[in-house]
C-alpha cells in the first residue's frame, strides 16, 4: 500500500497509481466517423471571451478594494498562524500544504517571509524546499527572492529543487541573475540536464 | 523493393507516406494512436462526447500539418501537442464538462470487478481527484503519468525543455497531492 498523501519524496509512486487507470474506450464508429470528416474542409469556429466581461469584473473588484483590504489583514493572519503550526509538523504533507496556502494566497509579511526562507534552506524533503521557494516567489519582495536564490544554489543538492531555483531566477534583475547563474554554473556536481538548462538561461 | 505492410511501419514512415497523400496511412496512425489520444482527452476535458470530436479534429490538423512534419522528434509527442492545442480551443469555446461520477464510473466499470473491489475504488477516488486539479496540472499529469511520456516527450508537447518539464511534473503532483488530501484526508491509500 502507498501513502500518497505522504510520498513528497517520491512522486514515482504516484504516477505509478496514475499509470494503473483503466483506459478510457472511444465509441467503436469513431473510426468511420473519421474517415467521413476528414474529407470535409470546415474549420471550428473559435469563439473568444467577450472583453466586456473582463471589463466588468476589474470595476466589480476594483469597487470593493477597501473591504478587500480587510479580509486581506486577516488572511494573512490566519496564513501565518498555519505556517507556524505547520513548521513544527512532522508531516512533510502538513508543511506542503501551509506553503502551498501561502502561494495561492499570495501575501505574505516578514515572519513569514523568514519561515519560508528557514524551509526553502534548511527543511528535509526537497518537496517542501520546492513550495517554500515557489512560495517566496509568489510573495516576497525581488532582494528577498535573490537571497534565498543564492544560498539555496550554492548547497542545493537535488537537481528538481535546482531546476525550481533556475526557473526563479527569471524574477531577479538582469546583473542579479548573471551572478547566480555563474556562481551556480562553476558548481562541478550538477546535474546534465540542470547545467544545459542553466547554460540555455545563462545565454538568453 | 516492396514497402513492409502497414501494420508494420513505423508512425514516422507512416507520418511521410501521410507527407505524399497516402490516406490509408493516415487511417493507420488513427487506428494506431485514437484510443490513446481518447483517453487522454476525455480525462483532459471531463466529457466523452468533445473528446470524440476532439479526436478526430486532431487528426484532421495532422493531414493539414502533414508538409510540417519532418521525422525528427518523437511522433507521439508531436501528435499530443496538437492534441493539446486543439484542446486547449476547446476550453475557450465550450466548458460544460460530465459530472465527475459519470466519468469515474466509466473508467471503474472497466476493471475488474471480481476481488478488486478496493482497487477498484481507490482508482476512482483517484481519477475523481485528477478531474479536480487545474487543467494545466491535469494536462502534465496525464501526459506523464497515464500516459507515460518521457519527461523529455513532455518538454516536447509543452514547448519547454527536459528539466523544466520535470518542474512541472513535480508542481502537478503537487497539486494532486493536495487535491487528494482535501478529498480524502491525509492518511488515504491506494492499493
Amino acid at each position: 500500500m502507498e501513502d500518497l498523501s505522504m510520498s513528497n519524496n517520491d512522486d514515482d509512486s504516484l504516477l505509478a497509481a496514475l499509470r494503473r487507470l483503466p483506459p478510457v474506450q472511444p465509441t467503436i464508429g469513431l473510426r468511420a466517423e473519421f474517415a467521413k470528416r476528414a474529407r470535409l474542409t470546415s474549420r471550428r469556429h473559435v469563439a473568444r471571451w467577450p472583453l466586456a466581461i473582463a471589463a466588468g469584473l476589474s470595476l466589480i473588484l476594483g469597487a470593493g478594494w477597501w473591504q478587500e483590504r480587510t479580509a486581506r489583514e486577516a488572511e494573512v493572519l490566519a496564513l501565518r498562524t498555519e505556517l507556524e503550526a505547520a513548521i513544527l509538523d512532522v508531516s512533510a504533507a502538513r508543511r506542503l500544504v501551509a506553503m502551498n496556502s501561502v502561494t495561492r494566497a499570495g501575501v505574505a509579511d516578514g515572519a513569514m517571509i523568514t519561515t519560508l526562507t528557514r524551509l526553502a534552506l534548511f527543511d528535509e524533503s526537497p518537496s517542501v524546499r520546492i513550495a517554500a521557494i515557489e512560495a517566496i516567489t509568489a510573495v516576497a519582495s525581488v532582494s528577498e527572492l535573490a537571497t534565498v536564490v543564492n544560498q539555496s544554489l550554492a548547497k542545493e543538492h537535488s537537481a528538481l529543487v535546482q531546476s525550481v531555483l533556475l526557473q526563479a531566477t527569471s524574477h531577479l534583475d538582469a546583473p542579479e541573475r548573471t551572478r547566480a547563474l555563474d556562481a551556480f554554473l562553476s558548481r562541478r556536481d550538477l546535474d546534465p540536464i540542470v547545467r544545459a538548462d542553466a547554460n540555455s538561461q545563462r545565454a538568453t | 523493393m516492396p514497402l513492409p505492410p502497414i501494420a508494420d511501419r513505423t508512425d514516422r514512415d507512416l507520418m511521410l507516406a501521410v507527407r505524399g497523400g497516402d490516406l490509408a496511412a493516415l487511417d493507420a496512425l488513427f487506428v494506431r494512436h485514437h484510443g490513446r489520444l481518447y483517453g487522454f482527452l476525455a480525462r483532459l476535458t471531463g466529457n466523452r462526447a468533445t473528446a470524440e470530436d476532439l479526436v478526430q479534429e486532431v487528426f484532421l490538423r495532422v493531414l493539414r500539418a502533414r508538409e510540417r512534419y519532418h521525422g525528427d522528434g518523437s511522433f507521439t509527442a508531436w501528435l499530443f501537442r496538437i492534441a493539446r492545442n486543439v484542446a486547449a480551443g476547446e476550453y475557450g469555446t465550450r466548458r460544460e464538462t460530465m459530472p465527475l461520477d459519470d466519468m469515474v464510473d466509466v473508467g471503474a466499470a472497466e476493471s475488474d470487478p471480481i476481488g478488486e473491489m478496493e482497487t477498484a475504488e481507490d482508482l476512482a477516488r483517484l481519477e475523481r481527484a485528477l478531474l479536480a486539479v487545474a487543467p494545466q496540472h491535469r494536462e502534465v499529469l496525464l501526459l506523464r503519468g497515464v500516459e507515460d511520456l518521457s519527461h523529455r516527450e513532455v518538454g516536447e508537447v509543452l514547448g519547454c525543455t527536459e528539466g523544466a518539464a520535470r518542474v512541472r511534473v513535480h508542481r502537478a503532483l503537487n497539486a494532486l497531492r493536495n487535491v487528494w488530501i482535501d478529498q480524502n484526508g491525509g492518511s488515504v491509500h491506494v492499493q
